[in-house]
Parts: structure tokens; C-alpha cells; sequence
């Protein structure tokens, strides 16, 4: 029984002795000699949530146009939701991507706007398309983490339609022949090729639409437009050379397809077509100025 | 010295020479933009209209151009409001709006659409003068239109109604022989 009550006692004695040096540690009793003193002390805690981001909304893009020769900067808006809180929001992860099959993906960070509530923040994401980029529908992909999990979350829902662009330069803007004597043969240009650099997005042949040329003093007279070839290469009159190396000239009025001729989207300074122009056999006809004055110029078309 | 001078003054005006010969070799450049094209064909319904519109570009230049727009193939649904558009130096934003029209009674579900550009030029004193243009052509998929959720959702609503009463015409019809 006593040795039951000496158990009670010490127990309790402890008991007592914890709660003393409980309250003593708190500066209860600040008369309590051999404590430390008190010093100010900055602490920061970074708290962290277990859940990852969530992408809420990528905004919906229209249709873009690619701009002639030079590049189209695509802003849009995304929302990144994180339970845990904004501050758990890696902003320098959010990230855009632009990608289509064939092509070299774009990528740019996003950069933080606003914070929308306590766990929504949104970002202004900005990539820049090129003139030559192809068109057609590229995928948008959206990337983000948190501090907390790390886990990065992608959204690659969102499409958007880049349109075409034909664009041209092309030079020079007239033809020139020298002096030639009807009947002679493979009569070509002496200031061409014309240079026809491609400062769009397409991709294919080039046409080229052609008018009988007209005597400038006796219109009665013409040149006929199937008169003439246009080749994509010379040297050895290979202009001249239709079919083989060269594509004949249809009727007045008529769109001829140059044959093995590519319009070359891309970066300069590769993004270009030469034509060049020949007459095979020239006709029998009086002498005198032929020109499109009064037919109609010509045209290179994409 | 006096001699270098005057060779770098030679060099000089050779470079504007050249500079000057290269610029007036310029064709103005230009270019449009099509909503729709060989890959990216437009769908509509029959009975509806929709307004493309392409956009006329002249960034590279810096004269105006001004351009012709011509429909060369689908001109029974499609059409322009004018022929002649003028697009100034260093703009991206000159729209060509083609107007399509599928009549409800269209005999076709797929018509080739083509849009023909050409600019106008002067008179360049060569033998031939040079000109740009684009020819554009996109299919336009002509369907019926299809039936709305909320069109069938009344449908089987209304079916349903009509049977209940006609049930309801049944019964009662049958209660009135029952207690002849």
C-alpha cells in the first residue's frame, strides 16, 4: 500500500516538474536566473502544397495571319489553378508550345499577369510565328508545375488554324530583248531571270499568266504568247528547250504551270525562284516594238 | 590623299548608282492571306451564307498597290462587292470579302471556289511588263444543315404528348362503350 502511494507521489512530482519547466521556458516567470535572453529573430517558411497545378483555360485563338516577310507575334492568355494556394505556383515553369508535324517547334515562357483569386493566377503567353511557317493546324501545349509536388502538368487540348499567305517579290519588272531578226532562233532575254523571292508561306508551282505582244506601230502584228518558253535554269539555252528542259507558252490570255518550278518558302536567302524567257523561233513578222502595252502585262502567279 | 578621296567618292556614287538601279528593278511586293485553301476547305449548310475574307498585305513596298479580284471558278454561290482594292505601303490589313451563297436547292455537296489577284500595273517601257497575282482556290462541303439537340429533345416530347392523348382518347372511348 506505502509503496503504491510512493509511486503516486513520484509521479506526481514529475508531473509538477515538467509543467514547471514548461512555464518557466514560456517567461512566466521572467525572475528565473540562467535563461537565455530573448533576441528577435527573422523566420520564413515556405509552405509548400502536395497537389499539382491544374491549366483551367487556354485561351481560344482565331484563325492567324502570317504577315509578308516578317513574323506574327500570337499573345493569348492562360489560367493555371493550384489547390495549395498561388504562391505554390512555379510561375517560371508555365510555358507555351506551338507545334505541327514537319515543322520546328516554337516555345516561349509565359509571363505572370495577375493573380485571379487565392489559387487561380494568369499568364500572358506570346510566340512568334514566321511568314514561311507552313499553314495548316499547329497544336498549342501548355506546361506548368508547382514548388510543392514538382509534377509538371501539360494541357495539349487547343489547336489553332495559321492561314496561308502567297507573297511575292519580283524582279525585275520588265522583260528586255535585244535587237532580233525574225526567223532567228533561241532568242532569250537579256535582262532576266526574274527573281522571284517568296515572302509567304506557300508551297508549290509558280504559273505565269501571258498576252500576245502587240506591234506598237502596226497592231495588226503580234507576237503570239505560245511564241515564248520560260525555264528555271540557263546556260547551254535551256529556257529554250521546251519540253525538256524548258515549259512552252500557252495562248493568249491563257495560265501556263512552270514545270519544275518551286515557289521555296523558307528563311532567306534560299526562299526564291528564277525564271527565264526565251523565244525559241522567233516569228516572221514585221520589224518593228512588240510589247504587253496594249495586250496586258504578264503575270507571275503563286 | 586627295586621291583616296576622290576614289571614295567614286565608290560612293557607284553604290547609289547601284543602290538606285536595284530599286527601281523592284517590283512592289505583296501578298494575301486566304481563310481557306487546297488543305482547309470551308463546310457549310445548304440554305447559308458566309463571308470570307481575304486579307490584301503590302508590307515590303512602300508605294500602294492596288489589285483586281476576279472569281474564276464558283461564281453562281460566290461573289465580290467590288473588283478593284487598294492596298497602302506598309498595312496587313486591306480585307477582299467574297460573299457564299448555298442556295437551299443547291445541286451540288462540293464546289471548287477560285479567287483570282492580279495587281494593275503602269506601263514599265520594256517588252514585257511584269505583274504579280495569286489565284486562291478552296472547296466549299455543302451539307444539310444537322438537327439541333433542343429540335429533337421537342420532337420526343411532342411524340410523346400526341401518344398520351391519343392513349387517353383509347381509354376514354373504351370507358364510354364499357358503360353503354
Amino acid at each position: 500500500m506505502k509503496d503504491k502511494k510512493k509511486g503516486l507521489y513520484i509521479t506526481m512530482f514529475f508531473i509538477f516538474t515538467i509543467f514547471l519547466i514548461s512555464i518557466v521556458s514560456a517567461g512566466f516567470w521572467n525572475k528565473v536566473t540562467g535563461k537565455a535572453q530573448q533576441q528577435p529573430q527573422d523566420i520564413s517558411i515556405n509552405v509548400v502544397g502536395a497537389n499539382p497545378v491544374v491549366i483551367e483555360y487556354i485561351e481560344t485563338l482565331l484563325p492567324q495571319n502570317p504577315t509578308e516577310n516578317s513574323i506574327t507575334t500570337i499573345v493569348f492568355e492562360v489560367r493555371i489553378t493550384d489547390p495549395d494556394g498561388v504562391s505554390d505556383i512555379d510561375d517560371s515553369s508555365v510555358s507555351a508550345e506551338f507545334s505541327k508535324i514537319g515543322e520546328t517547334t516554337k516555345n516561349d515562357n509565359c509571363q505572370w499577369q495577375s493573380d485571379i483569386d487565392s489559387d487561380t493566377a494568369s499568364y500572358s503567353c506570346s510566340i512568334d510565328m514566321q511568314y514561311y511557317d507552313s499553314a495548316g493546324t499547329w497544336n498549342i501545349k501548355i506546361s506548368a508545375k508547382d514548388y510543392g509536388s514538382k509534377i509538371l502538368v501539360e494541357d495539349t487540348s487547343k489547336n489553332f488554324v495559321y492561314q496561308e499567305l502567297k507573297a511575292m517579290t519580283l524582279s525585275p519588272e520588265s522583260l528586255t530583248w535585244p535587237n532580233v531578226i525574225p526567223g532567228s532562233t533561241n532568242q532569250a532575254s537579256d535582262n532576266d531571270p526574274a527573281i522571284i523571292t517568296n515572302t509567304g508561306n506557300y508551297n508549290g508551282e509558280i504559273s505565269v499568266t501571258a498576252y500576245d505582244l502587240i506591234g506598237e506601230t502596226v497592231p495588226g502584228e503580234s507576237i503570239p504568247s505560245e511564241e515564248f518558253s520560260i525555264g528555271i535554269s540557263t546556260g547551254t539555252n535551256e529556257e529554250c528547250n521546251a519540253p525538256a528542259t524548258a515549259t512552252s507558252i500557252g495562248e493568249n490570255g491563257a495560265t501556263t504551270s512552270i514545270a519544275n518550278s518551286d515557289s521555296n518558302p523558307g528563311p532567306g536567302p534560299a526562299n526564291y525562284e528564277e525564271l527565264y524567257y526565251c523565244i525559241p523561233s522567233f516569228p516572221l513578222v514585221t520589224s518593228q516594238r512588240y510589247s504587253t502595252s496594249v495586250g496586258g502585262s504578264w503575270y507571275v502567279l503563286y | 590623299m586627295c586621291f583616296i578621296k576622290m576614289k571614295n567618292k567614286i565608290n560612293l556614287a557607284f553604290g547609289i548608282v547601284f543602290a538606285t538601279l536595284v530599286l527601281m528593278n523592284t517590283i512592289n511586293a505583296s501578298g494575301i492571306v486566304s481563310p481557306y485553301w487546297k488543305d482547309y476547305p470551308l463546310e457549310m449548310n445548304f440554305g447559308e451564307t458566309k463571308i470570307a475574307n481575304f486579307v490584301l498585305q503590302n508590307m515590303v513596298g512602300n508605294e500602294d498597290i492596288t489589285v483586281k479580284a476576279e472569281i474564276k471558278q464558283g461564281a453562281d454561290i460566290a461573289s465580290l462587292e467590288k473588283d478593284i482594292y487598294t492596298a497602302k505601303a506598309g498595312t496587313s490589313d486591306t480585307i477582299i470579302p467574297v460573299k457564299i451563297t448555298i442556295p437551299k436547292d443547291y445541286g451540288k455537296s462540293l464546289q471548287e471556289i477560285q479567287l483570282e489577284v492580279k495587281t494593275i500595273e503602269a506601263e514599265q517601257g520594256g517588252m514585257i511588263t511584269l505583274g504579280t497575282g495569286w489565284t486562291t482556290s478552296f472547296n466549299v462541303i455543302i451539307s444539310e444543315k444537322p438537327i439541333s439537340k433542343n429540335f429533337l429533345i421537342g420532337l420526343i416530347i411532342a411524340l410523346i404528348s400526341i401518344t398520351i392523348i391519343l392513349v387517353l382518347i383509347i381509354l376514354i372511348i373504351l370507358l364510354k362503350r364499357r358503360a353503354k
